[in-house]
């Protein structure tokens, strides 16, 4: 190249700072890629809606309102020509989507019914319809299925139950997993317990596991309150050390109860703290301590089971003194609104199969 | 051979501190991005103080790296540059100094602004109305700087690194005016004079063109003049950049709507974006065939000289970020690439390895022109050189990374037609690339840091009388 770029050969003859121009022509790849670039531009114009023009302008009927709608005019492109609708088999208006919007008092439109609801031939779009219509026809058989079955029959069947817990994935994800955990795992926030939120892998429950009460807290929600001093404003503060240090005792089995009440280990130690918690606390967490599930047979009372080794907000004895003193509260909003019926029966399997879910109702 | 105008008659005090400041700016630019992006990784980083968040800095970041660094890098070559392709003195000296002072009082302006959230929500045009008045007024005076000088010069044709620098000065100044059309509120608040898809469309017509003229028309012409000058060689084809001059100049002006593909804005008006994007990859690459091929004869000199490697590379990442840019301009890819930080990764091979390198190479060779001096040390020089390779090219490969994984997250079914991830997966899973990017990033800021203690230590040694002058063989 360099004989090419000879300052004394071909230059020119301009001169700028030293700096000289040599009069070689462009090379010929560059130039042919050059009008490589041209054509493509031009048969892209043509392939593709790409041009404004003065055709008067269009009347779009909107595909949400009805109404119809100015746009600017402009050339379509040979998708549109070869064929009216090449990707999308567009969705038509009915009679009684038009006598809706004449009851509205649309009164002028000039659709009819059987007229196709979008612009046709090729605009992103329809293609955008047209990649969500294959993906829809995948899921269609299965939606359609599933919308017919009950949680349990899903569980049963193996390819159901796979399709649901895959469709679960980003419900659950993009509905639960912020408080509850990517994995269904929950939180327990040290700094601030009442920030924590329930793990729904474990068999502790606290309105019950199985798959209709599981769709029913989706569905209506919950509401649940621990009152300070179990409402007990009598409690003093000896009373509530007391009470905690029995609790945290029911937990890690140096104190036991039996459903009446009676303390069957660590009777020397807890006699005092069991009256008081027969006073104050049976009433919601049972008389046994074992939550109003699974002591009272109460499935909307949402009070925890003390007996096992699972907390809700924290076990330290700092935690339940805490939680004794002050109260808690907890809830989880209702997604009726939010989500179908069939996706809340998927989370409710979802759910059910992390593990902890329960086969029956054990209060019937 | 015209006469060259004895070269002490040259303003050389505004380019001298245009680009010390632009150096500066390239650190303080760098710095603000490191730890945004450090941010991204570890988000504890913004201490739960909004004014230092991400969303409150990003702008800082570009607008101090764009038009702090890049914009006094454009101040200072130009002002250098149309002087020597002239053989004239500046005119009108005291306006090219208000411009100069106009765009510095502009940043330090949004630097205070944007943090306090201040903003008119459009990307690369964030600051407020008024420091956009400032800013405008700069430019004009900047161009009739320009204008009159090359209307003095000294010989009859305008070398065609003034044509690009007068083209971006042409072009900055309309697009920049109409895209910050506003109703003022009060001094923190205006709104748009556009509503709804013209103001995006509006927006992006100025978006993509202080890439295609900002940082690229007005780059070229840099590159026009630095390249050839520091190689000692002709341009290769006077014909090349002619063509290329006219075809870049005419197709950028339509790309705009690429960024807005699969939006509310006519299919028409995106397919004539993605289109001109696609004819426009050879008109960007005569600029970098005439930049390399001027290199021929001359390619031993990069075995030597580390400001010509930070020329030569940056026209080799010009060329690759050209190629890129239209295939994400086009609709398929952009289905992929569009929201990802593809994008992101794409914008700095442009900005790190194409803006940052040719204008750190034409730094150099003007402070070394300038003080007529050697640098101070050319260990630095290369070792300034690697150090910004390294980050740049662990950046643009970790947003690659990313930007597809995002993407290929984004759209993966199930064989049930169920999506695959959720959003919070694809986030948990950047952290990796993020936190190579912000090390990328890091190591950038470092490379600028090693050239401000290397021109100050020059400058300083020149003052002392210790440096080594330049030779004969450069100073012509």
């Amino acid at each position: 190249m360099s004989d090419h770029n000879d300052p004394n050969d071909n230059s020119t003859g301009h001169e700028w700072d030293g700096i000289r121009e040599l009069n070689n022509p462009p090379p010929k790849w560059w130039a042919w890629g050059f009008y490589l670039g041209l054509t493509f531009v031009t048969l892209y114009y043509i392939i593709y809606p790409s041009t404004p023009l003065n055709n008067g302008f269009q009347k779009v009927i909107n595909g949400v309102t009805g109404m119809e709608v100015l746009v600017d005019g402009h050339s379509k492109g040979i998708m549109a020509m070869v064929n009216s609708n090449p990707y999308y088999k567009g969705e038509t208006w009915t009679q009684a989507e038009i006598d809706g919007f004449k009851a509205k008092g649309h009164a002028e439109l000039s659709i009819k019914a059987g007229d196709l609801k979008y612009q046709d031939g090729w605009t992103a779009i329809n293609e955008m319809r047209d990649d969500v219509a294959d993906i829809e026809a995948v899921r269609a058989g299965y939606i359609e299925k599933l919308a017919g079955m009950s949680a349990q029959q899903i569980i049963a069947d193996d390819e159901m139950r796979n399709f649901a817990l895959g469709r679960a994935r980003v419900l659950f994800g993009d509905n639960c997993a912020a408080c509850h955990g990517s994995g269904g795992q929950g939180t327990l926030n040290k700094a601030h317990p009442g920030n924590s939120f329930p793990n729904l892998t474990d068999d502790d429950w606290l309105y019950g596991g199985w798959t209709d009460k599981i769709a029913e807290t989706i569905t209506e929600g919950r509401e649940a309150e621990m009152p300070a001093k179990g409402g007990n404003d009598e409690l003093t503060d000896a009373n509530v050390d007391s009470l905690a240090q029995f609790v945290v005792a029911l937990s890690e089995g140096s104190a036991a109860l039996n459903d009446d009440g009676n303390l069957t280990r660590g009777a020397s130690t807890f006699a005092s703290a069991n009256v008081l918690f027969q006073e104050t606390c049976a009433a919601c967490h049972s008389a046994s301590g074992k939550g109003s599930l699974i002591g009272s047979a109460d499935s909307y009372g949402g009070a925890a089971n003390l007996t096992d080794s699972i907390w809700r907000f924290g076990g330290d004895m700092k935690t339940v003194r805490d939680t004794i003193a002050n109260g808690r509260k907890g809830t989880m909003p209702s997604f009726a609104e939010k989500l179908d019926e069939t996706s809340i029966k998927i989370l409710a399997v979802r759910i059910h199969q992390f593990g902890g879910g329960m086969n029956s109702d054990p209060t019937e | 051979m015209s006469t060259v105008a004895a070269k002490e008659e040259y303003n050389y005090d505004i380019v001298k501190f245009c680009v010390l400041t632009g150096i500066v700016m390239g650190v303080i630019g760098t710095a603000v991005g490191t730890y945004i992006a450090s941010e991204l990784a570890y988000p504890w980083l913004n201490l739960d103080i909004a004014e230092i968040s991400f969303g409150r800095l990003r702008p800082v970041h570009t607008n101090t790296v764009i038009f702090g660094f890049g914009g006094f890098l454009l101040y200072g070559a130009g002002f250098y540059m149309v002087q020597h392709s002239t053989h004239a003195r500046l005119r009108f000296e005291k306006l090219a100094w208000a411009a100069v002072a106009l765009w510095l009082i502009s940043m330090i302006c949004m630097w205070i602004t944007l943090p306090l959230g201040m903003t008119q929500s459009k990307e690369y045009h964030e600051p407020e109305w008024w420091i956009d008045l400032m800013m405008a007024v700069s430019w004009v005076f900047m161009t009739i700087v320009y204008l009159a000088t090359i209307a003095n010069r000294k010989m009859s044709h305008i070398y065609i690194a003034n044509w690009f620098f007068m083209t971006m000065l042409f072009m900055v100044t309309y697009i920049f005016t109409f895209n910050g059309m506003c109703i003022p509120v009060d001094m923190t608040f205006s709104y748009s004079a556009y509503a709804g898809i013209h103001d995006a469309m509006t927006q992006w017509w100025w978006g993509h063109n202080a890439v295609g003229f900002f940082l690229t028309a007005g780059f070229i012409g840099v590159m026009y003049y630095f390249v050839p000058k520091h190689a000692n060689r002709p341009i290769y084809s006077y014909r090349l950049s002619v063509l290329h001059f006219w075809s870049l100049t005419f197709l950028y002006v339509w790309v705009g709507a690429h960024h807005l593909h699969y939006t509310a804005i006519p299919d028409w008006t995106l397919s004539l974006g993605a289109g001109m994007s696609v004819a426009l990859i050879f008109p960007s690459w005569g600029g970098m065939i005439n930049g390399m091929m001027t290199m021929s004869g001359a390619w031993d000199k990069l075995r030597t000289d580390p400001v010509m490697r930070f020329m030569v590379v940056a026209l080799a990442f010009y060329g690759m970020s050209t190629f890129e840019g239209p295939l994400m301009g086009t609709k398929s890819v952009n289905a992929l690439s569009h929201y990802t930080d593809w994008t992101v990764g794409h914008v700095h091979s442009g900005a790190l390895g194409w803006n940052a390198m040719i204008a750190i190479g034409a730094m150099y060779h003007m402070i070394t022109r300038m003080w007529n001096t050697e640098m101070a040390s050319a260990k630095l020089i290369n070792m300034h050189f690697w150090v910004h390779l390294t980050g740049a090219v662990l950046y643009i490969t970790a947003m690659w990374g990313s930007g597809v994984l995002q993407g290929l997250m984004w759209r993966a079914f199930d064989s049930y037609g169920n999506l695959v991830y959720t959003f919070a997966d694809s986030v948990a899973a950047m952290h990796p690339f993020y936190a190579l990017r912000a090390f990328g990033g890091f190591l950038v800021f470092v490379g600028f840091c090693i050239m401000l203690y290397n021109t100050l230590k020059t400058v300083s040694a020149v003052k002392a009388g210790s440096n080594v002058a330049l030779s004969a063989a450069a100073k012509a």
